[in-house]
């Protein structure tokens, strides 16, 4: 059990590490070419730089513009973002593992923050999953990696928080 | 708001093509479309999208919109048509998926890839069947790109999905004739109007507003060098001879130097429905007119579609940076009285008076302000209708839909449904919509859902309040 912890610790991490950056990477790079592209073919070179800065600050901060309809479902999608962009990056656990791999770290969030967002990503993530599921609506758009997506983030949420609070743990591995 | 009723649902999807020409198309549409090609429609679909990734800028566009697409349904809450219908294939989502998945099955790697494994057939002529349906059930008003957290504009995929149509011949016959008669016929515009009659017709329209201002107003014709080159839509010139003569007094007042040409004096841009290579053919006509006058700004009627096409596509298409100016006339008007060039008269206009934006000046938050400070100025009883300016609800006609007769009851009964209960609830007298296209549409909106409401343009108000004794540049009155 404990090669396969360190298994895990260490290349096992290194590789997912690398193919989150890999990924981020390309999408990055493909969107960059794409406007560049786009930009030397198009016939018509202006582009209104600050409608596009006051638009990209605008939805990085969607409270204003995804309130005024469905607010339950916009309040659930906001909050299960939040947590899901915090606690992973900046867990106190997280960080020195990456530190022990990459060599390198940050600054991390209280236990007891990260204890919270990590309910949060669990209860809102499963809200979206049966909003999809009971919305006839959404439903009859959704593929199904639509219904997978909200599911497979939740699970690592799950069994990190019982790793980190072993008393509600229903098994302990040693 | 409500589903519409069974009786009404019967009505407005009822066909009124025969059956011998939907079996010889094999295209079960309600518009009319002229004969063509039906053979292999799917493998030339895809050869046109494939053409048209390559010579224009969608594909960017499209490889973000399949990577977040997220089928959320939050689009249903904005759409007119969904609202009325409740069907599953007016989600704007659905319908752009129709589209997406194409662009995601035969031009990703990913798409390719899967095919190969899964053994996935491809686009059918099922699909482009239902593709030619769906775009035209839509007003592309893209009121629904404000609720998408992705911020996918489904208005473009309408667009680019009937752009691809009408290269395989798929194309509304109101659109493809009025198109012809603009680019190779004789008169050069949609609405076939010769030059002797239009010159007939602005002759009329001086003679009118002499007698009922009192005031002698001319519409200049071909005159070089002139401030203003005016392109009104051309169906105003038969249609809506109150929002002309409105146009020509504002001049009056101010004094300014404007225009008509007779070479070409038409600002209607069906390209912006349904095909970039001929709304850049419009757009090139209006160029070759100004042109030849020498004339430093285009003015641009009370039209949305022709105001957008002009101002957002004449500087792609024309000079960029180094293109003429494009005003639309509201703003024109708005700032000559701004600047204290045209005086109006207050609260000349006393029954109940509200707004209607189209979609083509709000959405984008071009036009709001100006036509309604116009109008409170002379209005007395101005209400809102709700929602209102970036959020208005479309007429029901957009995206050239009002242009085909034989969708009627399908504009004024589904498309149409949510703004006639705007409309009602504000219980104006008038409805200004300074659209050619929502005239039309709201006109017969409020014939067939039974409403007490004259549609107006906003000039049509403004020049019963033009105060010419105790203002305006020129102010000779008789």
């Amino acid at each position: 059990m404990e090669t396969w912890i360190e298994f895990g610790r260490g290349p096992l991490f290194r590789i997912a590490f690398s193919l989150m950056l890999l990924g981020l990477l390309r999408s990055v790079v493909l969107t960059a070419i794409g406007i560049g592209e786009a930009y030397r073919q198009s016939p018509d070179k202006i582009v209104n730089w600050r409608e596009v800065r006051r638009q990209t600050i605008a939805w990085l901060f969607p409270v204003t513009r995804l309130w005024r309809q469905r607010p339950a479902y916009s309040t659930f999608s906001f909050l299960f973002h939040v947590g899901l962009l915090l606690v992973p990056p900046f867990l106190f656990a997280h960080v020195l593992l990456w530190k022990r791999s990459v060599g390198f770290a940050w600054f991390t969030i209280p236990q007891s923050l990260a204890n919270y967002l990590t309910v949060i990503v669990v209860v809102t993530g499963m809200a979206l999953f049966l909003s999809r599921v009971l919305d006839s609506r959404a439903r009859k758009l959704s593929r199904l990696q639509d219904f997978a997506w909200p599911l497979f983030l939740v699970v690592p949420f799950i069994t990190g928080f019982l790793c980190t609070n072993v008393g509600i743990a229903p098994k302990t591995y040693q | 708001m409500q589903l519409i009723s069974p009786e009404d649902r019967g009505k407005a999807f009822h066909s009124v093509k025969k059956l011998d020409v939907i079996r010889r198309q094999r295209l079960p549409v309600r518009y009319h479309v002229e004969d063509f090609d039906v053979h292999d429609r799917a493998r030339r679909f895809l050869e046109v999208f494939a053409a048209i990734l390559k010579h224009t800028n969608y594909r960017v566009a499209l490889d973000h919109y399949v990577r977040v697409s997220a089928k959320c349904s939050r689009c249903t809450v904005k759409c007119q048509v969904y609202l009325a219908t409740g069907d599953e294939q007016d989600i704007p989502c659905y319908r752009s998926e129709l589209l997406l998945s194409v662009y995601r099955r035969h031009f990703t790697v990913a798409g390719v890839l899967r095919a190969r494994l899964l053994g996935d057939a491809g686009l059918t002529d099922d699909k482009v069947q239902e593709m030619a349906d769906a775009f035209y059930n839509c007003t592309a008003c893209r009121r629904c790109h404000f609720e998408c957290p992705m911020g996918i504009d489904h208005g473009l995929l309408t667009h680019l999905g009937r752009y691809i149509l009408s290269e395989i011949g798929i194309i509304p016959r109101a659109l493809a004739v009025s198109v012809r008669e603009q680019l190779t016929g004789s008169s050069g515009n949609t609405s076939a109007v010769p030059v002797p009659a239009l010159l007939d017709t602005l002759e009329f329209l001086s003679d009118e507003i002499k007698e009922g201002l009192g005031v002698d107003v001319t519409f200049p014709v071909d005159v070089e060098g002139a401030e203003y080159l005016f392109f009104p839509a051309v169906s105003d010139y038969i249609m809506e001879a109150d929002t002309l003569m409105g146009n020509a007094a504002v001049f009056r007042a101010t004094g300014d130097a404007w225009t008509i040409g007779t070479g070409y004096f038409d600002g209607i841009n069906y390209g912006l429905f349904y095909s970039d290579q001929i709304l850049e053919h419009v757009v090139k006509k209006v160029h070759a007119e100004a042109e030849r006058l020498q004339v430093k700004k285009l003015l641009i009627g009370e039209c949305g579609h022709a105001s957008r096409t002009a101002k957002v596509f004449y500087p792609t298409f024309c000079g960029e940076k180094h293109a003429r100016p494009v005003v639309n006339i509201m703003e024109y008007t708005h700032k000559a009285w701004q600047d204290g060039k045209l005086k109006l008269k207050p609260n000349v206009i006393t029954e109940r008076v509200t707004y209607h934006d189209p979609c083509n000046f709000a959405r984008s938050g071009w036009i709001v302000e100006q036509p309604r400070e116009l109008l409170k100025a002379i209005c007395s009883d101005y209400v809102e209708m709700t929602p209102n300016r970036h959020d208005n609800i479309c007429c029901g006609g957009g995206g050239g839909t009002v242009s085909m007769d034989e969708l009627r009851p399908y504009r004024t009964l589904v498309g149409g449904k949510a703004k006639a209960e705007q409309i009602r609830a504000t219980g104006a007298k008038y409805c200004v919509a300074p659209c050619a296209n929502c005239k039309k549409q709201l006109k017969e909106l409020m014939e067939d859902q039974g409403i007490d409401c004259q549609i107006v343009g906003l000039h049509d108000l403004v020049y019963k309040a033009i105060d010419f004794e105790s203002g305006g540049a020129s102010g000779n009155v008789d």
